[in-house]
This record gives structure tokens, C-alpha cells and sequence, in this order.
């Protein structure tokens, strides 16, 4: 573990650099810590795959002093402790219309397009991080199997609720965006939630996908217009 | 007793936002911090027409608005220099002005400096999102609807009382006129990163690329930094950053830049510093220096001493009062 000097308003506590859930539950774990530490002049802390980023406002701590704060942190890693994590279970329409790229994708991966949903929809994915656009996750890691490139020339409009691979990551747009993401599908439940004004997945969470007609599609549509999202319909 | 003050656009100008003083807190949820990039003169423009330094003012970049003011409202300009006539009258910088209902303003182009702070006096009636009314550029038209001026977007503010007119001593204002040399910081990548990129950066003068906006600008050497740099796996990003690209292009983050990024992070650039980014237009030249943490210290004493008595002046006029 390292820290990491970052302007004179930011310190990233660091891990080792690889996409793994035992070094992601470090950086959570410090996450944890650190907020329940409240040290005074920190107001941003940012989880990602091997690093914590601590903003800080530079008239209250400096870096040094910051760094001494943490060292004497007691920081929990019993993997028991997971903080308040969500297990998610989303409903995912996979088809050509839903997902764009779906065959291009299963022609890629040289198989069938049944099995490109069976290997999508059979893996527990960790949330490593939201970036990209507000909201967007970072799930992963998906097998070998499902491994493919992004675009070479981003999409000029993907639509909110897509749900696409790029390498061994997979993750969903929250808005409609421009992207490079090979789209196999798309959820029909928005990922913010109006009612407690919050994204539904947060670092540290786990989703797992289940597959859903186009009718059933339109259901939750229908169900969802306008209504204020269940959130427990979607506890796993 | 309080009456509603009618703003209209009649022509949005190059690109006018609604900003406050941002969110900071949700980057964890990818959500950037946003707000008004020259967060100073924002604050400054609120404090001339009495309101919350935090309360919304308009970012107006570069190129400005035509605007209507349907009843009587104070305003005041701020940041970069712009010509702005007020029914063919020139309008004063830096000073509390009384606007009669029906009044048209119209904006130029900005002569220093490439965004200008426009505050009306009162509190906005605006939508928030996660704690801001600020305009999210990159993805505008989801959460903040309203803050994206367009030809016809009316909005009001609530008045309770006319505030006496105050102005910014003519010492402490910025005329942008183009010595600002950025005050830098090692980033987290500072030391893996190629010595000869490092100091390309230090050494050289680069001149802002056409394709920047509220993100973040790109960073045009005039002798090409030939060393890239290796990407890394992602990790969080502040704006004031400058990440080199793999092709050696370095990139300037601002208050709109996505949260993470696979990029080094050579450098960051001082808080106290961090508004003046916000002054430079594409084809700007810049350099950066490299400063420690005490002199960062230091610059940060100053910005906020220089607001301090700015806002003292203000509060001394507005209080003394029956002008």
C-alpha cells in the first residue's frame, strides 16, 4: 500500500495495480474507514479498481499531516465486512433490437447468440467503480469467454439503459451517450432513483443479470412510467 | 413581502450555462464537480447584488447572450472582460446595475478572458440535482434541464428588497491579459512518468486546442512531446489534472472532465489556480511552473485575501448604505 501525493488537493492511497475483487475490498474497506473517521477538510473519496482518491480542501489539512491522520486509521479488512452492499439482480432484454451489437458480438466470439446471454447471465459481477458518465459502472470480470474489443469509433448515440462488454468488464449507460461499448442488450429500469435521488449500484455492490422477452421489456415499461422505481424488486 | 423577477433569452450566444458554486461530494458516483470554472468571480458577481455567494449566476462563454428583463432587477458582470450595451447603453463592469423592466441586454465577444459571471439579485427559481443547479455538459440535457440557456428559456428569480450599489476596487480587478503561468504540483504519476515528458512540460509553452470545452482542454505543443506515456488502470481524476495521452498529448481536466481516467497524471494544477483556467481560449498560449506544497500554501493565503477584501469592499458600500 502506498500513499500518493496528488496536487495540494488530493492523496490517493494505492494498492496493487490489478483488477481484483481481494484488492478491491482493500480499497473499500480504507472507503469505509475513512468516511467513518470523518477527518476534517476531506470531501471526496473516490473508489476505483486498486486506488482510493482523497479530495481535500488544502485550507484545512495539508498532505502531510493528512498522511499521518491515515497511518493511525485502524482499517478493518476482515472480508465479513462489507459495509452496506447491495446484491443486485437485473432484468436485461438481449436481442437485436435492445442489443445492437449482439450478433456482431456472438460472430466475434464464434458462438451462438444463446450462448453469449448464458454466459452473460451466469456470472455475480462487482461494481468497481461509477465513471465515465454519472452512474455508469464498472462491473466485472467476465470470463475469458466473453472477452471483446470496444468500437474503434465510438457509437455517436448509444440509448440509456444499454447494457454492454469491453473486455472483461461489463457495464450499463445510465443516460444516452456517445460510446464504444458492444451493446448485447438493455434493461428497462432507470439507474437513478428519483425517489431517494441516488444511483442504485455504489461501488463494492454485485449485480447479476437475468434475461427478459421484449414483451416483458414493455412491462416494466409500462410499469415503471412515470412510478417510482420498488427498489427491492431488484434485491437478489 | 417578495416579487418575481422575469428573465428571458432572446439569443443564447456561443454557449450559457446556469452554474453555481458546484457538487462536490459525488464523484464517487461519476458524478464531476462541475460549477462555474472561475469560481471567484461567480462568487463576486452574487456578493455585488446581495445574494448567497453559492446562488446560480450565468457562465457566459466567450460569445454573449441577448437577454430580457421582463421587471425591474439589479445585475452585475463579472470575470472575463465582454462589451455588453443595455438598451444601447454600455454596461459597467464589476459594479451593481439597476435594470428597468423591458430592458434588453446584449452581449459581444469577450475581449480578456473567456468567461464571464453574470449574477441577477435574488434567489433562482431553478431545479437542483445532487445539491446544484449547475449545467453537467457532458451530459446535459439528463438531470439539469433547465441550465442550458436556449432561444426562449425564461426562468425567475424571488426578490425581497433593491441592495445599494457596490463595486470591485479598480486594483482587484483581473484584466486576463495573459501572463498567467499555472502554479503546478507533482500528480500521482509524477515520478513513473518519462523524465523528458516532465520536462516538456515544465519547459515548454503550449498553446489551447480548438476542441476544448468545460471538460477539459488539449494541451498543443509547439515541439511534439515524442515520448508518450503508458496508460494505467483507471483511477480517479481531479480537475486541474494534466494527464499525458499515450501519444504524448498532454490534457488539461476541468470542472466537467469524467471522474476516472486510464491516463497518467503527470501534474495538478494549485487550487489557488484553478479558476484562472477558466480564462483561457482556444489558441491562448501557456506555460506551467512547478511549485512545493508551502508555496502552494502561500499562492491559496493570497486568493482568498484578495477575495476577502473584495468582499469586505462590497459589504462596507452595500452597509453604509442611503447612496
Amino acid at each position: 500500500m502506498n500513499f500518493l501525493a496528488y496536487g495540494d488537493q488530493g492523496l490517493v492511497v494505492e494498492f496493487e495495480p490489478k483488477i481484483d475483487p481481494d484488492i478491491h475490498r482493500l480499497v473499500m474497506a480504507w472507503y469505509r474507514t475513512i468516511r467513518e473517521a470523518s477527518i476534517p477538510g476531506i470531501h471526496t473519496l473516490i473508489p476505483a479498481y486498486h486506488s482510493l482518491t482523497i479530495g481535500f480542501l488544502p485550507e484545512a489539512v495539508r498532505t502531510a499531516e493528512l498522511i499521518k491522520r491515515l497511518e493511525a486509521l485502524e482499517v478493518n479488512i476482515d472480508p465479513a465486512s462489507t459495509g452496506e452492499m447491495i446484491h443486485w439482480r437485473v432484468p436485461v432484454c438481449y436481442d437485436d433490437e435492445n442489443g445492437q451489437d449482439l450478433t456482431h458480438v456472438a460472430k466475434m466470439l464464434q458462438r451462438s447468440i444463446e450462448e453469449v446471454i448464458e454466459l452473460h447471465t451466469r456470472g455475480t459481477y462487482l461494481v468497481y467503480l461509477l465513471g465515465f458518465l454519472p452512474g455508469f459502472p464498472y462491473m466485472g470480470i467476465l470470463p475469458e469467454e466473453l472477452n471483446v474489443s470496444r468500437h474503434k469509433v465510438p457509437r455517436l448515440q448509444v440509448p440509456a439503459g444499454s447494457v454492454g462488454l469491453a473486455q472483461r468488464q461489463t457495464g450499463i449507460y445510465p443516460c444516452a451517450s456517445p460510446g464504444g461499448w458492444q451493446i448485447i442488450g438493455r434493461t428497462p429500469i432507470s439507474l437513478f432513483d428519483v425517489a431517494v435521488q441516488d444511483f442504485l449500484f455504489h461501488p463494492g455492490d454485485s449485480v447479476r443479470f437475468y434475461s427478459i422477452t421484449a414483451e416483458e421489456y414493455d412491462e416494466w415499461r409500462n410499469k415503471l412510467n412515470g412510478r417510482p422505481l420498488n427498489r427491492e424488486e431488484l434485491y437478489d | 413581502m417578495t416579487r418575481t423577477v422575469h428573465i428571458k433569452c432572446l439569443q443564447p450566444g456561443l454557449l450559457t450555462t446556469i452554474q453555481d458554486q458546484g457538487r462536490s461530494g459525488y464523484q464517487h458516483l461519476g458524478i464531476p464537480p462541475g460549477g462555474a470554472l472561475d469560481k471567484q468571480a461567480a462568487r463576486v458577481a452574487n456578493a455585488l447584488v446581495g445574494n448567497a455567494l453559492q446562488e446560480p449566476v450565468l457562465e457566459i462563454t466567450m460569445i454573449g447572450p441577448h437577454l430580457k428583463f421582463l421587471d425591474d432587477c439589479q445585475i452585475a458582470l463579472t470575470g472575463a472582460r465582454i462589451p455588453a450595451l443595455a438598451d444601447g447603453h454600455p454596461l459597467n463592469y464589476c459594479q451593481t446595475l439597476m435594470m428597468s423592466a423591458g430592458t434588453i441586454l446584449r452581449m459581444g465577444t469577450a475581449v480578456n478572458g473567456c468567461r464571464s459571471y453574470l449574477a441577477i439579485r435574488g434567489t433562482w427559481n431553478i431545479e437542483r440535482w445532487m445539491g446544484s443547479a449547475s449545467a453537467l455538459t457532458s451530459t446535459h440535457s439528463v438531470h439539469t434541464p433547465f441550465a442550458y440557456l436556449k432561444k426562449n428559456t425564461q426562468w425567475t428569480t424571488q426578490v425581497d428588497r433593491e441592495i445599494t450599489p457596490a463595486k470591485v476596487p479598480e486594483y482587484w480587478r483581473h484584466d486576463f491579459s495573459g501572463d498567467f503561468r499555472p502554479r503546478l504540483m507533482p500528480g500521482p504519476e509524477f515520478f513513473q512518468a518519462d523524465y523528458r515528458t516532465v520536462k516538456s512540460l515544465l519547459q515548454e509553452t503550449f498553446v489551447i486546442g480548438r476542441d476544448s470545452n468545460r471538460m477539459g482542454y488539449r494541451l498543443e505543443a509547439k515541439v511534439p512531446l515524442t515520448e508518450g506515456a503508458h496508460d494505467i488502470l483507471s483511477s480517479a481524476v481531479l480537475p486541474g489534472t494534466i494527464q499525458i495521452t499515450s501519444s504524448g498529448k498532454p490534457i488539461l481536466l476541468l470542472g466537467d472532465a469524467q471522474t476516472t481516467g486510464g491516463y497518467q497524471r503527470i501534474a495538478q494544477v494549485i487550487k489557488a489556480d484553478l479558476d484562472g483556467l477558466g480564462q483561457l481560449k482556444p489558441g491562448d498560449e501557456v506555460g506551467f511552473v512547478i511549485v512545493n506544497d508551502w508555496a502552494a500554501q502561500k499562492a491559496l493565503e493570497l486568493y482568498h485575501q484578495r477575495e476577502h477584501e473584495i468582499l469586505g469592499a462590497i459589504r462596507y458600500a452595500q452597509e453604509s448604505g442611503a447612496s
